[in-house]
């Protein structure tokens, strides 16, 4: 045995593909020569405006009585959301580890929950709360912020297709998350209820809906 | 055998001499559309690569398939390359989650189709050891369960730090650590026989 660390001698013995694969590339690749994609300060910009525009189409119907917030509101939510994504979508580098990760994606909705149940003014009975009119009223509020999510998501997973390639789930599940507290932001402003039940699963149950069916996208769209 | 430690400093800039350009300069040339820089880019990564899938696949055709795939799909991807960050344990994932497309796509276990992809290939032999450490290794490591080999082929042989291999495999530092660590233990017993029947 001529060396002391055998892991070494394996490591060595690796061998550079042969000629033809580089050839294949050339010609296939190379020559074909794509445009590259938009860079990830375009994305992060493409992200922000995407959101913002997003979050206005999803509350046009509260536009007239309620325009500041929504403008206001929607800039702030739109900067937020961009950080959050400058600081943990990777590109070529897992910026943030997968256990920061699932901490930001668990604060996050336990935020919009803890949110939700503290600005409720009481809690009827989950037999009653869901009941005749208010069934209805809550199913319209929970389509309102689920389609408001789902557009918002898939712009989001659109931007950044084929750009992670170490946690797709993880980070198509962040996607999800912000675009859930989107629907949710955006439903609060055109529904004037403050019933505890309502809030939390018409306003706030985008957010695991729309988490966990983009960390299944995410796999899908998000890969190189 | 020299006990192995687990951290190491990162590859990212792998070089053979101070004064060629760092992997992450050839790449950031690459991005601004030097193609002799790819060039150089895949000479100097390409064995790793290829090391690493050969280990997945066991097949050198399939291997060779699945590293042209993923330089393709760096081509498509370049314009999302941070400048900088260490480009090896990028290239791996993207190697990784190609073959693990491909995998599923093929819906047949690696091994069980010849070339053609018609007839059985004999497997792979993998019980008993070979009278040589670095060949009882290789065969010693094809024999481990497949999560403790990847993440010992990928910091012993590929020479990522924990942290880049964690990267790479979507997982946590401490589970790295873990299956290199229960990795090792299955190893050492395989070597230690191997010693015995040496002796």
């Amino acid at each position: 045995m001529t060396t002391r660390d055998p892991f070494q001698a394996l490591a060595r013995a690796e061998e550079t593909p042969p000629l033809r694969v580089l050839e294949a590339l050339r010609a296939d690749m190379l020559e074909a020569r794509p445009a590259p994609g938009p860079s990830r300060n375009r994305r992060l910009v493409a992200s922000a405006l995407w959101v913002f525009a997003g979050l206005l189409l999803g509350s046009l119907g509260a536009f007239s009585s309620q325009a500041l917030w929504l403008l206001g509101g929607g800039a702030a939510f739109a900067l937020v959301g961009a950080g959050l994504l400058a600081g943990v979508v990777p590109g070529s580098r897992a910026r943030v580890g997968l256990g920061l990760r699932r901490a930001l994606l668990a604060a996050l909705s336990l935020g919009l929950f803890s949110v939700l149940v503290l600005s409720a003014t009481e809690f009827a009975p989950w037999a009653t709360a869901f009941a005749g009119a208010g069934g209805r009223h809550a199913l319209s509020c929970g389509i309102h912020a689920l389609l408001t999510g789902v557009l918002g998501a898939a712009g989001l997973l659109w931007i950044w297709r084929g750009t992670d390639p170490f946690t797709p789930d993880a980070t198509g599940a962040l996607f999800g998350a912000i675009a859930g507290l989107l629907g949710a932001f955006s439903v609060g402003l055109s529904c004037s209820s403050h019933e505890g039940w309502h809030l939390v699963v018409a306003h706030g149950s985008s957010v695991v809906w729309l988490g966990t069916a983009c960390g299944w996208a995410g796999l899908k769209w998000l890969r190189p | 055998m020299v006990e192995p430690t687990l951290e190491r400093p990162a590859v990212g800039s792998i070089t053979t001499d101070a004064s060629e350009p760092t992997t992450e300069e050839l790449m950031e040339h690459y991005v601004a559309g030097n193609l002799v820089a790819f060039e150089t880019l895949y000479r100097r990564l390409s064995p790793k690569l290829f090391g690493y899938l050969l280990r997945l696949t066991r097949r050198r055709d399939r291997a060779e398939d699945l590293v042209q795939t993923t330089f393709a799909k760096v081509h498509r991807a370049r314009a999302s390359y941070l400048p900088g960050s260490p480009v090896l344990p990028w290239l791996l994932a993207i190697g990784r989650r190609s073959f693990f497309d491909e995998h599923r796509r093929a819906k047949v276990r690696p091994e069980d189709l010849s070339y053609d992809g018609s007839l059985p290939e004999p497997r792979e032999e993998t019980v008993g050891l070979g009278t040589d450490v670095v060949e009882a290794l290789e065969r010693a490591l094809s024999s481990l369960p497949e999560t403790y080999a990847e993440a010992i082929q990928l910091t012993k042989v590929t020479g990522l730090s924990v942290s880049e291999a964690a990267d790479v495999l979507g997982t946590t530092k401490a589970a790295v650590k873990l299956r290199v660590h229960r990795g090792y233990l299955l190893l050492r017993e395989q070597l230690e026989a191997f010693k015995r029947d040496e002796t």
